[in-house]
């Protein structure tokens, strides 16, 4: 066994290898650290927001540098936002201000390339509170944030801000999503995702003041749009409503894209994996829109089909039927934000797990590898076969913390990178220690030489 | 009659005259004119439109160049205010792109995608500034008129312009409000194509644009902009207030089900935005309720809430104008409409009273009663009130507080609390108004012209009865001011050419303040149609001038009673006046004819009186199945000879009677009728080469015969009818034959019988 690192960097700890373990996997555990979010940016790089500090490690977690976030010293500052942008920058936002953000130097988080001047309460980006999560696609020069109802009525659920120039982090003239009473709707956003001309949100919601059982959306505006003409919401069924309530979500776009969605009844122990094809979605959310635009939001003599969301005082409408082709981003004159009725449905491939907190999914020689984060600390690889997941293996990377929704792959799709309140462990997606054959390498036990039985022959990861 | 007669008759008209006196009778027009009878009196232009344009809604007054500009649908129109004829105009049409882009988003190529100018305002010296709907893509630009008025300019800057959003609504359909002041525009409009996003903007200028908070029902829920003004509230221009009149939805939990009510605004000219909260929004924004209500029966009020429009009267003192506002009612069911006035003391008072708070377990709206931060909110940075040198340094509980509480708790309450004019017996509804003070004999008077949706201008002076609490409103005259019915749109009044300019979808029209003749030449009528405006001056009625004094000079706005103000002057007026009818008809026994009378005036009482043949005793006309009386006149059905005398209508009104028609109707018996006929029979050979213009001796022997026949006692008198009805008849024939038609069918069949039995008596005697 070698060491990847020619000088091992004194926070980085060597796990103690689990039962069935025989490598020590790389882990970043500062002592008294509270993480909340992690980024792997386009450099390879991993950034986590902790409070009072953003870390920036290499690819292999070693610590490259740390900027202080606290200000004013001895208020705790927990990060709620963080991101790449574009044109290579480091956003960061912070609990502290209202959730103002900063754009830092992705090299150096400690240098702060941008923030608001004067800051007012249009620079307001992310949720302060703890259980409101806040998730953003940066995309151009624009930024499409959404948070959930967090008392204030100051900063709308969705909005879109600039990223750069003199109204950066303001919203100024762009679009927002208008929410009659945000109280209504219980709005809580679990994931956003850019595909290449959208960005999707995956979020929870009620219907409004008279449907007070929260169920799941995703929701889609064109990444062209930076006014939202284009939004459209599709609630997403698992397993026949069975699991209304997502609780965590990952997108793969590409060709076999696919919407990878946690969920649960609300309250129980038990979670469901569902999974929602990209294809069908957008089918979805242009019928819908197409619906709304040129049919008063039904089709034929069929039950309708479409309806403008939140109150909204608008309408569905009788444009000529050529509109959501003509514009396939909306436009001023087209009805919005809009919401289908008629939701997308998908088997549960997973019952048997307990409240499940993160998913990741990727693609190994053609079939689909979901790894699943529990709240036990728990990580729970899948495969899904025929329409079935089987869960092939699960390691523990935490006695008590719950696996974070920021789990995340590498470019490569080689590694993954898990993080819990205090720790970030690196794993590699399938490693198949030099054994000769797969017998022995299963007859050790090891849980990741199991990926090799997919491929078919052994496949040797350096670690 | 003479003097005394009259005087008798008055006394017996006693009963009549204290029914002429009810207050709902003042509800009546006094005067009630089609567009023909204004057309015909000279007393209206009106510019027809143009074939390509439409919406002649927006206005703007000129006096000093003597020009009204009106923003239509893709022109600009200049008209010469002394007659509207005479104008000159600017295209202003969209591109075609532009069209094809509003044709796509799904809206009516021509009732939505053209340029409705919206704002026509004066910019500078030199410059107007418009803005239009540009098909749902609002556009501005400039416009030259030139220093001086003689320069005759009028084109448009086509090398500038400006993104019109926030300044021209999307939807022709929606109104703005708007004012320009030292370059600076202030709007009350929809800035989103949708028409969701209402807002109050300040654009133009050097300053950031500023507006209302978005999308806050609490600040505007879903508001109909009226219009906008600036009201001083000290003598330092620091103080000045630019007031919004709107109405929108009630805000949620004031009232169940969907409510409107209307509004007064206000926002501080020196407003330029919070610091840090509040950025590029107005901190000083505030708004109250306007009630407009009488009390019902059963102890409900009838609300009169949906705003349509507002005129500020001017006083001496620029602070205190007097807020005129028309209302109609919000149901679909009791249409009414109604004017209120407002004075802005009250209006002060309520934005210095309690601000509206929603609290409490059922989330109820309460009077604020905590601390109030200071500045207090709606404070116009200013050194008369101390502090603060600009809205942007305003404390942050400031503008926390100013944006969570934009509404006031209490409502403005019209003057005396009840409307001056209320309309709900109409099938139509008021839609503008303007107000103009006239100096008359005893005070001024505010005289209202009010357009409605039917194209009529209703003229109405409010008088004080006894004290200025006390008003009764009088309805001078109702004018059709359109060919066709359609909704005023716009209204504006020069006082410097007394005239009257109105707008609808069809055209403009111009009329005069004031046409006192048509009031009649009498010192009574004139008194007794109580216009401010006029006066008999000893000979006609015609303009009052105060300054100019003349001892010859009647005038009674107050209690418009001629007995006091005419009296002396009666034998001027009646019952030898000129306004006096005399004539005789013949009916034939067991037919029916019609006796013509109807007043000028929709006010006054009509009243007949019979006199028998060869008696002196006159008797009031009962009327039964045979004898039925319309508002045109008597109809008498089948004739009995005891029907033969005269007959009086007297149009009694204010207690003032006067003798409009005296008739006297022969019936011819039936018997002789007979014999009648068979001599035209007998004659019919004879009548194709007899028959001519000028009267032949045979003719006149045949009726002379026919005379004799009903032994009348005074030819001459026939003599002249008949040649005035031949005279009358061949005038008709010659000018317009088709039209007689049309008239026929037009006529109240009661009309028609008259006609026909008046023709018959000489008809039989020109073709003999």
């Amino acid at each position: 066994m070698t060491f990847p690192w020619p000088v091992l960097p004194l926070l980085l700890l060597l796990l103690p290898p689990l039962p069935g373990e025989p490598f020590p996997l790389p882990t970043f555990a500062p002592p008294n650290a509270s993480f909340q979010h992690l980024l792997v940016a386009s450099t390879g790089d991993v950034y986590v927001g902790a409070t009072n500090a953003i870390h920036r490690l290499g690819p292999g977690l070693a610590p490259l540098a740390t900027a202080t976030t606290e200000n004013p010293p001895n208020l705790p500052n927990p990060n709620r936002l963080l991101l790449e942008t574009p044109s290579g920058r480091l956003l960061t936002c912070g609990q502290r201000h209202h959730g103002l953000c900063q754009a830092r130097a992705l090299a150096d988080p400690q240098h702060v390339l941008a923030t608001p001047p004067d800051p007012g309460e249009g620079h307001f980006i992310a949720a302060p509170d703890a259980g409101v999560p806040t998730v953003a696609v940066a995309h151009g020069t624009f930024l499409w944030v959404a948070r959930g109802s967090s008392g204030t009525r100051l900063v709308p659920p969705l909005t879109v801000r600039h990223l750069e120039g003199p109204h950066a982090f303001s919203g100024e003239g762009l679009g927002r999503l208008v929410v009659g009473d945000p109280g209504d709707y219980g709005l809580h956003y679990i994931l956003a995702a850019p595909t290449g001309t959208h960005a999707y949100f995956l979020l929870t919601r009620r219907g409004g003041p008279s449907e007070p059982e929260p169920r799941t959306y995703a929701a889609r505006a064109c990444l062209a749009d930076p006014q939202l003409y284009s939004y459209v919401e599709v609630p997403l069924d698992c397993q026949a409503g069975a699991y209304p309530v997502a609780r965590a979500g990952a997108l793969r776009s590409g060709q076999h894209g696919a919407l990878f969605v946690v969920a649960d009844a609300g309250a129980g122990l038990l979670s469901a994996l569902c999974v929602f094809p990209l294809e069908v979605l957008e089918t979805e959310a242009e019928a819908t829109r197409q619906a709304c635009y040129s049919h008063g939001g039904g089709v034929g003599i069929d039950l309708p089909r479409a309806a403008i969301a939140y109150g909204v005082t608008s309408h569905c409408t009788h444009l000529p039927q050529e509109s959501s082709e003509l514009y396939p981003c909306g436009d001023e004159h087209t009805p919005s934000p809009i919401v289908s009725l008629v939701p997308i449905q998908a088997p549960a491939l997973v019952t048997e797990l307990p409240q499940l907190t993160a998913v990741v999914a990727t693609e190994e020689a053609g079939n689909t590898i979901i790894f699943l984060g529990d709240a036990f600390g728990q990580l729970h690889k899948v495969f899904i076969e025929a329409s079935r997941g089987s869960v092939y293996s699960t390691v523990r990377l935490s006695q008590h913390s719950p696996i974070s929704p920021d789990l995340l792959l590498d470019k490569t799709g080689t590694y993954l990178y898990a993080m819990t309140e205090s720790q970030v462990t690196r794993l590699p997606v399938s490693k198949c220690p030099q054994f000769p054959d797969c017998t022995s390498c299963l007859g050790v036990r090891d849980p990741f030489c199991g990926w090799c039985v997919l491929q078919g022959r052994l496949h040797v990861i350096p670690i | 009659m003479g003097r005394l007669g009259g005087a008798a008759l008055l006394l017996l008209l006693a009963g009549l005259l204290l029914a002429a006196c009810q207050p709902g009778r003042n509800n009546v027009p006094r005067l009630k004119l089609s567009y023909k009878e204004m057309l015909e009196s000279n007393n209206i232009i009106t510019f027809n439109g143009l074939s390509n344009s439409s919406s002649y809604h927006t206005f703007l007054l000129d006096e000093e160049r003597s020009r009204l500009y009106v923003g239509a649908k893709d022109h600009i129109f200049s008209f010469n205010l002394v007659n509207i004829k005479e104008y000159r105009k600017i295209v202003w049409p969209v591109s075609h792109t532009r069209r094809d882009e509003c044709k796509w988003a799904g809206k009516d190529i021509l009732k939505e995608c053209a340029n409705f100018i919206k704002v026509l305002k004066a910019y500078n010296h030199t410059h107007l500034y418009a803005c239009g709907t540009g098909a749902f893509h609002p556009i501005c630009t400039y416009i030259e008129i030139g220093r001086h008025p003689e320069d005759n300019i009028f084109k448009i800057e086509d090398s500038h312009f400006e993104n019109g959003r926030g300044k021209s609504p999307y939807d022709p359909k929606l109104l703005t409000a708007s004012l320009l002041i030292d370059g600076e525009l202030y709007s009350g409009t929809a800035a989103d194509f949708m028409g969701r996003d209402f807002a109050i903007f300040r654009t133009l200028g050097h300053h950031h644009p500023i507006r209302t908070e978005q999308h806050d029902s609490r600040w505007l829920n879903d508001p109909r902009f009226i219009s906008a003004h600036l009201i001083p509230e000290s003598d330092n221009p620091e103080d000045d207030k630019i007031y919004f009149f709107f109405r929108e939805n009630a805000i949620d939990g004031e009232h169940s089900g969907k409510a409107t009510h209307a509004r007064i605004g206000q926002i501080c000219k020196n407003d330029f935005g919070g610091h840090r909260s509040l950025v590029n929004k107005w901190t000083t924004f505030l708004k109250a309720r306007l009630i407009c209500s009488v009390p019902g029966p059963n102890g409900i009020d009838t609300h009169f809430d949906e705003l349509q429009d507002v005129f500020l009267m001017n006083s001496k003192d620029p602070k205190n104008p007097i807020v005129y506002g028309v209302f109609t009612t919000s149901s679909n069911i009791f249409k009414g409409s109604a004017v209120c006035m407002y004075s802005m003391t009250d209006v002060r008072r309520v934005f210095l009273g309690p601000y509206a708070h929603r609290d409490g377990p059922n989330y109820q709206w309460v009077p604020y009663q905590g601390r109030v931060p200071y500045p207090r909110p709606g404070t116009c940075p200013s050194k008369t009130f101390g502090g603060f040198d600009s809205t942007k340094d305003l404390p942050d509980e400031v503008i926390t507080f100013a944006r969570s509480h934009p509404a006031m708790y209490n409502p403005v309450f019209p003057i005396n609390n009840r409307p001056i004019m209320i309309k709900t017996d109409v099938d139509y509804q008021f839609t503008q108004i303007v107000v103009d003070r006239v100096d008359a004999e005893d005070g001024q008077y505010d005289v209202m012209f009010i357009g409605t949706d039917i194209g009529t201008v209703l003229k109405v002076v409010s008088i004080p009865k006894e004290t200025w609490h006390d008003l009764e409103e009088v309805l001078l005259e109702e004018m059709a001011v359109f060919r066709e019915p359609t909704i005023i749109s716009a209204m504006k009044i020069s006082t410097k050419q007394q005239q009257l300019y109105i707008g609808s979808a069809t055209g403009v029209s111009q009329l005069p303040l004031h046409r006192c003749d048509v009031y009649g030449k009498a010192c009574a009528e004139c008194c007794l149609a109580r216009d401010p405006y006029c006066a008999w001056d000893g000979s006609s009625c015609s303009r009052y001038f105060p300054t100019a004094k003349r001892r010859t000079r009647r005038q009674d706005i107050r209690n418009g009673d001629p007995l006091t103000h005419c009296s002396d002057l009666q034998h001027h007026d009646n019952p030898s006046g000129q306004s006096l009818e005399e004539k005789i008809i013949y009916g034939v026994e067991n037919s029916s004819t019609f006796l013509e009378c109807s007043p000028k005036s929709q006010r006054a009482l009509v009243y007949w009186q019979f006199q028998k043949q060869n008696e002196d005793r006159k008797e009031e006309i009962k009327v039964d199945d045979r004898l039925i009386r319309t508002d045109q006149g008597l109809l008498l059905r089948t004739l009995q000879r005891k029907d033969s005398g005269t007959y009086f209508c007297h149009a009694v009104e204010h207690g003032f009677m006067q003798t409009l028609l005296k008739v006297t109707l022969e019936v011819i018996d039936s018997e002789h009728l007979e014999e009648l006929l068979h001599k035209e029979e007998d004659g019919e050979s004879s009548k194709v080469k007899e028959a001519s213009n000028s009267m032949t001796p045979s003719q006149k022997v045949w009726y002379r015969d026919f005379m004799q026949l009903i032994n009348h006692p005074n030819l001459n008198t026939m003599d002249e009818f008949c040649e005035q009805v031949w005279k009358r008849d061949r005038k008709q024939r010659r000018q317009r034959p088709a039209n007689a038609q049309i008239h026929l069918a037009v006529w109240s069949i009661a009309t028609v019988i008259f006609f026909l039995s008046e023709q018959m008596n000489c008809f039989a005697a020109s073709e003999h």
